[in-house]
C-alpha cells in the first residue's frame, strides 16, 4: 500500500515538475518581445522603447539572466510561495489565488455533490431495473448537449434579468455587511445558478456510468448467491450491489472532480462569479502573465492531488488493487 | 420431505426445455444422486428443488414440495427465510459467489446470523466454522482471507461449510467436486459421510461423475435431455435397465485401463427444445427401434428400479 | 468498409442512433453549401442593425447590421471543420501512439504511456487557455491544440485494446509464426479497432466543438471568423440586449445550433458504444 503510494506521488511529482517548466517556458517561446508585451498592454499601442529602456526593464526583470538562472530564481521563488505579481490588480499573485480558490471549490464541490446524488439515486434505481428509461435519459441528454455556457446564459436571461429571481452575477451582494445565515443564504442566492448549470451539464455521464454498472452488477454471481443464500433485500441492495457497482463511479468521480475545477471557468465568467476561473478569464484578457501562469499551477496541483486521492480512496475501497 | 412432481421448466431466450417432466421423492437421511452428462438439466434441476430457478428460466408446470409447502408459489420473504436454514443449495460456481471485497467469515456469518437471529462475533462465527472446516482441509487462516486471496478448489470446500453452517435439513450440492484434486475430493467424500450420518439430513447431489454418485449416494436418478431416463439404487451389483445408463457405466475411464477399451457414447447430446417427440435417446441408442421415435418411452419397472425405455433389459 | 456499414445501420436502426446522424447530416450539408446558401457575407454589413427577422433576413440582423443567418451558416462550416480535422487528426495520432505502445509494451510503449498520462493529468480547459493566449488566435492553431489534447484519451484506450487482442490465442500464433506489425494490423486488428476508433473520433469531434465554442465565447478563438461561440459573446456583449426582444434572434440560433450539433455527437457516439456492447456481448 505504502509503495503504491509512493509510485503515484513520485509520478505526481513528475507531472508537476514537467508543468512547472511549460509554465516557466511558454511566454519565453512566444515570438516576439516579453517586455513589449508588458509594456503594450491590452492588445493595443505598442510603445515604442529605446534600447537603454529596454535594458533597464531587462535587468529589472531579470531577463537578462540565463534561462536556468531564472528557471532556478522563479523555482525558489514559488517554494517560498511567491509566485509574482499580478500587474492588473497589483497585488501578489499568490494572494489573489488563495482569495479566489475557495468560492470555485464552493461551485464545483456543490455542484458535483448535487449531480451525483442525483445520478446515484435514478442511476441504481434504473440500473436495478430492465429496459431503458427514457424519461430520465431523454431530459438528461438535452440537458447535457447544450454548453454549460450557454445555458448559464438562458438561465441568466430567464430567470435573472426578466424574472428577477436571481442576481445577475457576482458571489455576494457587494457593500452589504450580511453576518451569519442571511450572508449564508446571500451566498446560496450568488451561487444557485451556476451550480444548477455545473450540476446539469454532469449529469449524464453521471447517470449512465452509475447506470451501466449497476445494471453489470446486478448478475454477477456474488449477487445472486445471496439471493440464495435468503438475505434480506435491503442488504443485498447495499452491501452486495451498491457497494460493488460504486467502485469504478468513484475513479469517475475523482476525475470529474479533478476536471471541474477548469471547466467552471467558462460559468463563473457567465455569472461573473469571482473564482479562480474568471480570475483565469482576466489574466488572459489583461495579458496578465504572472497571474495566468499562477492559476494554471493551481489547477494543475488539484488535478493531481485529486487524481492522487482517488486512486488512495479506490484502493482502500477494493483491496483487490495490488499493483498500480 | 422434499417432493419433485412433474416438473417442468423452459427458458423462452434460448428456447430451450431444461427439464421436462421431472419428479423425485426425498426423505431424511435419504441419499440421492442426479448424474447424467452437461447439459442434461441437473444444473436446473438443483437451482428448481429449492424454489429458484436458474434466471431466465421459468417454471411451465410441476411443483416443488418442501415438508408439503410448495416452494414455487411460497413469497420471496418466506422462502428466503428457509434458504441456508432449512434447507441449502451450493451452486456449481460457488467459488464465484463470495462477495468480492468481504473476508471469507463475514460471509458465513451473514448466515449464521439467520440462524441464530443475531449478529455474531468474529469469535462466535470462527468457532463454528473452523471445526466444520479442519476435516476438509481448511485452515483457520483463511476465513479470514479475501476471496481472491484463495483457490478455487479452497473456496469450493467453505462454500460447502457455509451451507451446513445452519444444520440444515436438506443439503442440494452441484458438483460439489469438479475444483477438487482426488486427495481433497476424498475428504469431502469422507466428511459428508460422517456429518450426514450424526443427522438425518437429505441429500441431492448432481453430478457427472459417476464414481462419486455410485461411491455416495443411495440411489441414482439418470437424466438426458431434460428428462428422467431411469431411477436404481447404487451398489457394486447394479445393473441398468435402460441404454443410456448402460452406455454411461460402460464408458466411465477407471485407472488401470488399457487405452482405448473404454467406448464412447455416440453422437453428442443437444439441449431439449420444445416437448421431447418420442424417446429422448432414439439417435444416439444402439439399440433404437421404430417406436423409440414415435412414441414416449413408457414407464419400466423392476423391483426397486424404474426406466421410461421401450427396449428395458 | 463493410464493417462501416454494419456500424451505420446498426446506428440508424436504433431512434436516438437516427436522431444523431440526421443530426450530423444537417450539419454536414449546411457546412458544405453554406458559402453557396448564405444570402450575404457574414461580415457584411447588410441591413439596418437589430432588425428582427423578415423577409430579407430571414433570422434577423445584429448590432452592426450583419445577416445573422449568415454568420450561423459560417459558423456552422467553422464548426465543422473544427470537428473532421480533431476528429480524424486527434484519433489517427491517437491510434499510431496507441498501437506502437501495445506493440512494443516494453520500452517504446512505457515512454509513450508516461507521456500520455502527463498530458491527461494537466487540467484541459486552462491549458487550452494558457496556450491559446500565447499562440496567434487563429483557427489552425486552435484545432492544432485541440488536437494536442485529445490524442492522448485516444492512445490509452487503443493500447489496452491492443494489449488485450494480442493476447489472444490466433493472433499469439500469428506472432509467433513471424507476422509482422503491418501484416497483423492490416487482416486482424484493423476489423475490431475500426468500430473503437469511430467511437473516440465522434466523442473527440463533439468535445472539439464544443472547446471552440468556449474558446470563441472567451473571445481567445480566431477573431477574423464568424463562429457560433463568438456570436454568442458578441450578442451578451452588446449594452442592454436583454431588455430588447433582440437577443431572441441574436442569441438562440447560435445556441441552438451548437446545441444541436453537440446533441447528435452524443447520440451518435452512444449509439456507437452501444453497438459496440452488444458486438462485444455476441
Amino acid at each position: 500500500m505504502t509503495r503504491y503510494l509512493c509510485k503515484r506521488l513520485a509520478g505526481c511529482v513528475a507531472v508537476f515538475l514537467a508543468a512547472l517548466c511549460l509554465n516557466f517556458l511558454l511566454p519565453r517561446l512566444v515570438p516576439g518581445n516579453p517586455i513589449q508585451d508588458l509594456t503594450s498592454g491590452v492588445g493595443s499601442v505598442a510603445v515604442a522603447l529605446d534600447p537603454e529602456a529596454m535594458a533597464v526593464i531587462s535587468r529589472y526583470y531579470g531577463l537578462d539572466r540565463p534561462l536556468l538562472d531564472q528557471f532556478r530564481s522563479s523555482l525558489a521563488g514559488m517554494l517560498q510561495g511567491d509566485l509574482g505579481y499580478s500587474i492588473q490588480y497589483r497585488a501578489a499573485v499568490s494572494g489573489l489565488l488563495w482569495e479566489r480558490f475557495p468560492w470555485t471549490l464552493l461551485l464545483t464541490l456543490t455542484s458535483l455533490a448535487l449531480s451525483f446524488s442525483a445520478a446515484l439515486l435514478l442511476g441504481t434505481r434504473g440500473g436495478l431495473r430492465d429496459g431503458t428509461q427514457w424519461s430520465v435519459l431523454a431530459p438528461a441528454v438535452l440537458l447535457e448537449s447544450i454548453p454549460a455556457f450557454v445555458l448559464g446564459s438562458m438561465l441568466l436571461v430567464f430567470l435573472g434579468v426578466h424574472a428577477g429571481l436571481f442576481p445577475l452575477g457576482g458571489g455576494s451582494t457587494p457593500f452589504s455587511a450580511l453576518t451569519g445565515t442571511r450572508k449564508l443564504l446571500d451566498l446560496a442566492h450568488h451561487a444557485a445558478l451556476p451550480v444548477l448549470v455545473l450540476a446539469a451539464s454532469s449529469f449524464f455521464s453521471f447517470y449512465l456510468v452509475v447506470r451501466s454498472s449497476t445494471a453489470m452488477v446486478r448478475n454477477e454471481p456474488y449477487v445472486v448467491m445471496a439471493h440464495l443464500k435468503g438475505l434480506p433485500e435491503r442488504t443485498i441492495r447495499t452491501r452486495y450491489i451498491l457497494r460493488t457497482a460504486l467502485l469504478p463511479v468513484v475513479t469517475f468521480f475523482g476525475m470529474r472532480l479533478a476536471y471541474s475545477a477548469g471547466g467552471a471557468i467558462l460559468v463563473e465568467v457567465v455569472f461573473g462569479y469571482p473564482g479562480i476561473g474568471r480570475l483565469t478569464y482576466e489574466a488572459v484578457l489583461g495579458h496578465d502573465y504572472a497571474l495566468l501562469q499562477g492559476c494554471f499551477l493551481t489547477f494543475t496541483l488539484w488535478v493531481l492531488s485529486v487524481n492522487l486521492l482517488t486512486d488512495c480512496l479506490y484502493a482502500i475501497l477494493d483491496p483487490r488493487v495490488k499493483e498500480a | 420431505m422434499l417432493q419433485v412432481c412433474d416438473l417442468t421448466l423452459y427458458a423462452p431466450r434460448r428456447r430451450i426445455t431444461p427439464i421436462w417432466r421431472v419428479g423425485l421423492e426425498l426423505r431424511r437421511g435419504d441419499r440421492t444422486a442426479v448424474v447424467g452428462e452437461s447439459g442434461g438439466g441437473k444444473t436446473s434441476l438443483a437451482w428448481a428443488a429449492v424454489g429458484y430457478p436458474v434466471p431466465g428460466q421459468s417454471v411451465v408446470e410441476g411443483s416443488v414440495r418442501f415438508d408439503g409447502v410448495d416452494l414455487l408459489t411460497l413469497s420471496r420473504d418466506r422462502r428466503a427465510d428457509l434458504y441456508y436454514r432449512r434447507l441449502a443449495l451450493v451452486p456449481q460456481n460457488v467459488q464465484d459467489t463470495f462477495h468480492p471485497t468481504q473476508r471469507l467469515w463475514k460471509s458465513v456469518g451473514e448466515v449464521l446470523r439467520k440462524g441464530a437471529g443475531r449478529r455474531l462475533s468474529r469469535h462466535e462465527v470462527l468457532e463454528r466454522v473452523e471445526a466444520l472446516g479442519a476435516p476438509l482441509g481448511i485452515e483457520a487462516s483463511n476465513w479470514d482471507a479475501r476471496p481472491h486471496e484463495l483457490s478455487g478448489g479452497q473456496k469450493q470446500r467453505m462454500g460447502l461449510v457455509q451451507a451446513m453452517v445452519n444444520d440444515p435439513d436438506l443439503l442440494i450440492l452441484d458438483e460439489p467436486t469438479h475444483a477438487l484434486d482426488e486427495l481433497n475430493r476424498a475428504r469431502l467424500i469422507r466428511f459428508v459421510d460422517r456429518w450426514t450420518s450424526e443427522r438425518a439430513v437429505g441429500i441431492l447431489l448432481c453430478t457427472h461423475d459417476l464414481g462419486l454418485a455410485g461411491a455416495w449416494a443411495d440411489r441414482i436418478l439418470v437424466l438426458y435431455r431434460g428428462c428422467m431416463v431411469e431411477e436404481l439404487p447404487a451398489g457394486p451389483m447394479v445393473r441398468p435397465l435402460h441404454p443410456y445408463t448402460r452406455d454411461l457405466l460402460d464408458s466411465a475411464v477407471r485407472l488401470g485401463d488399457a487405452p482405448g477399451s473404454r467406448s464412447a457414447v455416440r453422437g453428442h447430446a443437444r439441449l431439449l427444445e420444445g416437448e421431447p417427440v418420442g424417446c429422448g435417446y432414439a439417435d444416439r441408442c444402439a439399440v433404437v427401434g421404430d417406436l423409440c421415435r414415435r412414441e414416449a418411452p413408457p414407464l419400466v419397472e423392476d423391483g426397486r428400479q424404474k426406466a421410461w425405455c421401450h427396449r428395458a433389459g | 468498409m463493410g464493417t462501416i456499414r454494419r456500424h451505420l445501420e446498426a446506428l440508424w436502426s436504433d431512434p436516438p442512433g437516427r436522431i444523431g446522424l440526421a443530426g450530423l447530416g444537417i450539419l454536414v450539408i449546411l457546412g458544405a453549401v453554406s458559402p453557396w446558401l448564405a444570402p450575404h457575407a457574414p461580415d457584411a454589413l447588410a441591413g439596418p442593425s437589430l432588425a428582427p427577422p423578415g423577409r430579407l433576413h430571414l433570422l434577423g440582423t445584429n448590432g452592426l447590421g450583419q445577416d445573422i443567418l449568415s454568420q450561423v451558416l459560417a459558423g456552422c462550416r467553422v464548426s465543422l471543420a473544427v470537428a473532421v480535422s480533431v476528429g480524424v487528426a486527434g484519433t489517427s495520432l491517437g491510434f499510431l501512439a496507441g498501437a506502437a505502445a501495445g506493440f512494443r509494451p516494453r520500452r517504446l510503449g512505457v515512454f509513450i504511456m508516461r507521456v500520455v498520462d502527463g498530458l491527461m493529468a494537466v487540467p484541459r480547459l486552462p491549458l487550452i487557455i494558457l496556450l491559446a493566449v500565447f499562440l496567434r488566435p487563429r483557427l489552425v492553431n486552435v484545432i492544432g491544440v485541440l488536437v494536442f489534447l485529445s490524442w492522448p484519451g485516444v492512445a490509452r484506450t487503443i493500447r489496452a485494446q491492443v494489449l488485450s487482442l494480442r493476447e489472444r490465442d490466433y493472433l499469439r500464433f500469428v506472432r509467433f509464426s513471424g507476422g509482422g506489425f503491418f501484416y497483423v494490423m492490416r487482416c486482424h486488428l484493423w476489423r475490431e479497432l475500426l468500430p473503437l476508433l469511430l467511437a473516440k473520433a465522434t466523442a473527440a469531434a463533439g468535445h472539439a466543438v464544443l472547446a471552440e465554442a468556449g474558446l470563441s465565447f472567451l473571445g481567445l478563438g480566431d477573431p477574423t471568423l464568424k463562429s457560433w461561440g463568438s456570436m454568442i459573446r458578441s450578442g451578451l456583449d452588446y449594452p442592454g440586449i436583454l431588455w430588447t426582444p433582440a437577443w431572441s434572434w441574436w442569441l438562440l440560433p447560435p445556441s441552438l445550433m451548437v446545441s444541436l450539433a453537440l446533441l447528435s455527437f452524443t447520440l451518435v457516439g452512444y449509439g456507437l458504444d452501444d453497438a459496440l456492447k452488444r458486438e462485444a456481448a455476441g
